[in-house]
């Protein structure tokens, strides 16, 4: 019902807009009669109109435009011409049509207005005499039963509110022909008929509810929506852009300024550009159903084509998202919707065989988390038959037999995103050319989104799309290479890791001659950014003057960056990290856009501009994915697996206390942060920590070792060692590691004194690991640990996760 | 400032904002010239096409630097005045030695590049007016700010 009110108010919307159009039209008509592309305009208006009212059972409405539609017809095919008369009308009708929208949005309903009257005239003005004789032509069909007394026909409400669209028609064409034999009969209303058509408009008018409660009531959907260019959007957008750059500019010389009054003035600037930006990102948000609407037809035509049938059902169409990448996801999202029904649903006659339900179902969902969008598209069909897959990607050459039965079911899944891979038994005009899911892969990284297949053979499929909520604003991180800096999308790193300061040679091994990293017994192939770029010139040896490039770490410690693109994990040697930033993104000009290693620019704080790396050209600069494909038959594991079976034997070891150390599934780790002692805060009896805008729970695993001493100003926090509590605090804030930790679906931190090492070990069942609260034990570095069960710990509360 | 030159020449003439770049005397149509600008903050491009000096920040616009005189045939320099011009939707900064001033070229006044100047300079003219003491060589804006070839 919800949805219905929003079409509802979305046709009030349009057809306000429409009927404004209509009046100036109409007025420009009596200019021109002869107008066919007006009168065309006009036309298409009604029409619309008339098909949406139909289409929401506004009887009176749709009765009444049905006639002006009619009369619109003849004047646009010439049969009639427009007259100030049958302008009046029509202009009559326009406002008869706005009264019954403005019923429509108080009531919801188009009852208690009587139309008859404006119908009747409208018919009348179907005659081709009409102005000539100022005379409106009782409609015979009526007045025959009515005797000779259609006068008052006219002036009481007629009793054709009932007239049929048929009738109506029938008699307009009854009344053209048969001008000639209809005039004496018409002659005696003449001097009535004039009048009636001047008092009709007040009367008809009579709104049924007093106008003044309209307008003390709710904002009308009308007046509280308008419609805006979206170029006016973007360059609202762009305007903000530049109003968030100038912002970072000001809080930089404010904060090295020192003056207190500047800087409180900057951090006001700061709080007010993030909310400008916030609200005008906002308003080129628009609901998911702006792709979805047309997806019911889609799934219709296509579910008919292929013989099969099938359920939509659609979730969250209300999720909003940007406009531009809505765009972006339409064509990726029509390929998997078609992909499910011609691959994914089957025939009704196999679904019987499997004991299904013969009517498939294709459930869309949308919804946000953690600052993304997640769209769903979850079929029950048969399901991506793994072995189907293996032997055909063996025929096709893109793996090995002996590869093929090391894969995990999940790696074998991965492989429909292989350019070149479709299982289809036959090209069908509706897919399997093998061009489509890493097509789809490909347009959804573009716009730094990731996908992701899980099925369950037999069962169905589910495809994961997630995409960033907008584009024009991106989350990067800064990296000095060459005297220069570049800023990589956060959406495609992974990690960093930090090369030995006093060999930076050490950690790079050569495999098939292409450099790797050895990143937790996993081979990472390695690409160096000067090398990428080619930075071998003098330009490339000092920084720029005035280009401020120091950071925070050691200077001569080079540190690998772990990116992904194409479901390829590499990493890139870059000098130096310098900081994270949220940038604007701008397009490079035509003439480096060919370059394909850079995705754009973007104005940093000190208003030069720094290159923003497009992280799957340098993919394909690099050729990693034949640097993958060769390294993949080395090391321990295929590197392209890196992240699938991560938390099989790999664990974050951490430091709980002074002398007791322990472990946590890396699979049930989110993220390692770092945490300022000030950000933990006291809620109650728990300490909770603000996270990406939500409350995260905090679990002290330091036990004692980590109390959380209140300072003065009552934040909490661990002193720094050789501090003791209550002393004052230095200057640079200590920070603590928090594990992110996902227990029953809920985010949990893990505050810890240190982070020890990553490991990758067998983990045994036994000893220790009996206890509540703990998997079992492994061995790190000669010491026995446990191995934290987060879901059974006795720390972690129900109450504690409800935050 | 244009608006006052145009009215001093008449009708028939054509504004160019000149400058220099070596010993050649340069103009562009004064309508294309978005603005001129002293030395600017510049980030190199790698890989892009020599000619191409890297990226500027106009007004939060990313602007595209063009050495001229490397197109013009002439050994690179450290040009550093920018004529900011715009053909389409575009800006490119053409980076010179010296602005001059603004002169007025009445229709009678152009005349043919001749055949005597350099290829790849003439590639880029399309006009040349004598001036009282000097020649002027007319630039053609489009072909001044194209890059023909993209890194490979």
């Amino acid at each position: 019902m919800d949805e219905l009110v929003g079409i509802v108010e979305e046709f009030l919307v349009e057809s306000h807009e429409n009927l404004d159009r209509l009046d100036r039209d109409l007025v420009q008509l009596e200019a021109s009669p002869s107008s066919r592309e007006l009168l065309a305009s006009v036309f298409r208006t009604i029409h619309t109109i008339k098909g949406t009212s139909g289409f929401l059972a506004f009887g009176a409405l749709e009765k009444l435009t049905h006639v002006g539609e009619n009369l619109l017809a003849r004047l646009r095919d010439g049969e009639l011409t427009l007259t100030p008369g049958r302008t009046d009308v029509l202009l009559e009708m326009v406002d008869v049509v706005r009264l019954l929208l403005e019923l429509v949005e108080r009531s919801g309903k188009d009852e208690g207005l009587d139309v008859s009257k404006t119908v009747t005239r409208i018919e009348a003005a179907l005659a081709h005499d009409f102005d000539v004789a100022t005379v409106v032509h009782d409609v015979p069909a009526q007045s025959a039963p009515a005797g000779s007394d259609t006068v008052a026909a006219v002036t009481a409400d007629i009793t054709t509110a009932e007239t049929t669209d048929e009738t109506a028609d029938e008699t307009a064409v009854d009344d053209a022909e048969d001008d000639t034999v209809d005039a004496p009969v018409a002659t005696p209303v003449n001097p009535l008929t004039p009048a009636a058509v001047e008092a009709a408009p007040p009367a008809t008018a009579a709104p049924p509810v007093p106008a003044g409660e309209a307008e003390s009531g709710r904002r009308s959907a009308v007046d509280s929506s308008i419609r805006v260019d979206v170029s006016v959007l973007d360059s609202l957008m762009r305007l903000v852009g530049e109003l968030v750059l100038a912002r970072n500019q000001i809080l930089q010389q404010a904060v090295t300024s020192g003056d207190a009054d500047a800087v409180r003035a900057a951090h006001r600037l700061d709080l007010v550009s993030g909310e400008l930006q916030e609200a005008v990102m906002k308003t080129r948000m628009q609901s998911m159903d702006y792709l979805w609407s047309k997806l019911p037809r889609v799934v219709r035509d296509l579910s008919a084509q292929c013989g099969k049938q099938v359920n939509l059902v659609m979730d969250g169409r209300e999720t909003e998202l940007d406009r531009t990448l809505l765009d972006a996801v339409k064509d990726p999202l029509t390929h998997l919707v078609r992909n499910a029904i011609d691959h994914g649903i089957e025939t009704p006659d196999v679904r019987r065989a499997a004991g299904k339900p013969v009517v498939g179902t294709l459930k869309l969902r949308a919804y946000h988390a953690s600052g993304q969008v997640v769209m769903e598209i979850i079929d029950d069909g048969g399901g991506i038959d793994t072995e189907r897959i293996s032997a055909k990607a063996v025929e096709r050459g893109l793996i090995t037999a002996a590869e093929a039965t090391a894969m995990s079911a999940s790696d074998l899944i991965d492989l429909v995103f292989r350019p070149g891979f479709s299982t289809a038994a036959s090209v069908t005009n509706v897919s399997g050319r093998g061009v489509g899911m890493d097509v789809v892969r490909t347009n959804i990284e573009k716009i730094g989104g990731s996908v992701e297949l899980t099925s369950t053979f037999g069962r169905g499929s589910t495809i994961r799309v997630t995409i960033p909520l907008t584009l024009a604003i991106i989350p990067a991180l800064v990296v000095r290479q060459g005297g220069q800096r570049y800023a990589i999308p956060q959406a495609q790193l992974i990690e960093l890791v930090r090369m030995d300061a006093d060999d930076p040679t050490r950690g790079v091994e050569y495999v098939a001659g292409s450099p790797v990293h050895r990143l937790r017994g996993k081979l990472l192939p390695l690409l160096d950014l000067s090398n990428v770029l080619q930075m071998h010139g003098d330009q490339y040896d000092e920084p720029a003057e005035g280009v401020d490039l120091t950071d925070t770490g050691a200077q001569r410690q080079r540190t690998v960056a772990v990116l992904r693109a194409d479901h390829t994990e590499f990493g890139v040697v870059i000098e130096a990290v310098l900081d994270t930033q949220e940038i604007v993104v701008k397009p490079l000009g035509t003439a480096l856009t060919g370059i394909g290693v850079f995705a754009g620019a973007a104005v940093m704080g000190d208003g030069r501009v720094a290159l923003i790396l497009d992280v799957p050209g340098l993919s394909a600069q690099g050729h990693i994915a034949t640097a993958a494909a060769e390294i993949a038959g080395y090391g321990d594991t295929s590197v392209t697996e890196l992240d699938m079976e991560v938390g099989d034997g790999s664990f974050v070891v951490v430091k709980s206390g002074p002398q007791s150390w322990c472990a946590i599934p890396l699979s049930q780790v989110d993220r390692l942060e770092e945490a300022k002692h000030s950000a933990f805060e006291r809620l109650g009896d728990m300490v909770v920590m603000q996270y990406h805008g939500h409350l995260l729970p905090i679990v002290d695993l330091t036990g004692g070792a980590g109390a959380y001493p209140a300072y003065d100003d009552g934040s909490y926090g661990v002193p720094a060692q050789g501090e003791s509590p209550g002393a004052e605090r230095i200057t640079a804030e200590p920070t603590a590691p928090v594990i992110v930790c996902r227990t029953a679906g809920r985010p949990v931190g893990l505050r810890v004194l240190e982070v020890v090492d990553i490991v990758q070990v067998a983990m045994s069942g036994s000893g220790a690991g009996s206890r509540h609260g703990s998997l079992g034990s492994i061995v790190v570095h000669g010491r026995v640990t446990d191995v934290l069960d987060i879901d059974h710990h006795p720390y972690v509360s129900e109450e504690m996760l409800s935050v | 400032m244009f608006k006052a030159a145009v009215s001093e020449a008449g009708a028939d003439a054509t504004m160019y904002c000149t400058f220099r770049i070596g010993d050649l005397y340069l103009g562009i149509d004064a309508g294309v010239v978005q603005e001129v600008l002293r030395e600017q903050p510049i980030t190199p491009v790698p890989l892009a096409p020599p000619a191409v000096r890297g990226l500027i920040n106009l007004r939060g616009q990313i602007v595209t630097a063009i050495d001229l005189g490397m197109k013009l045939g002439l050994p690179p320099a450290s040009r550093r005045m920018n004529v900011v011009v715009r053909t389409g939707s575009e800006a490119v900064s053409l980076l010179v030695d010296v602005i001059d001033d603004v002169v007025a070229l009445r229709a009678h006044e152009h005349a043919p590049v001749p055949a005597t100047v350099h290829q790849a300079a003439a590639r880029h003219l399309i006009a040349t007016g004598a001036l009282d003491n000097e020649l002027l060589l007319v630039l053609d804006p489009v072909q001044a700010t194209r890059i023909e070839s993209l890194a490979a």
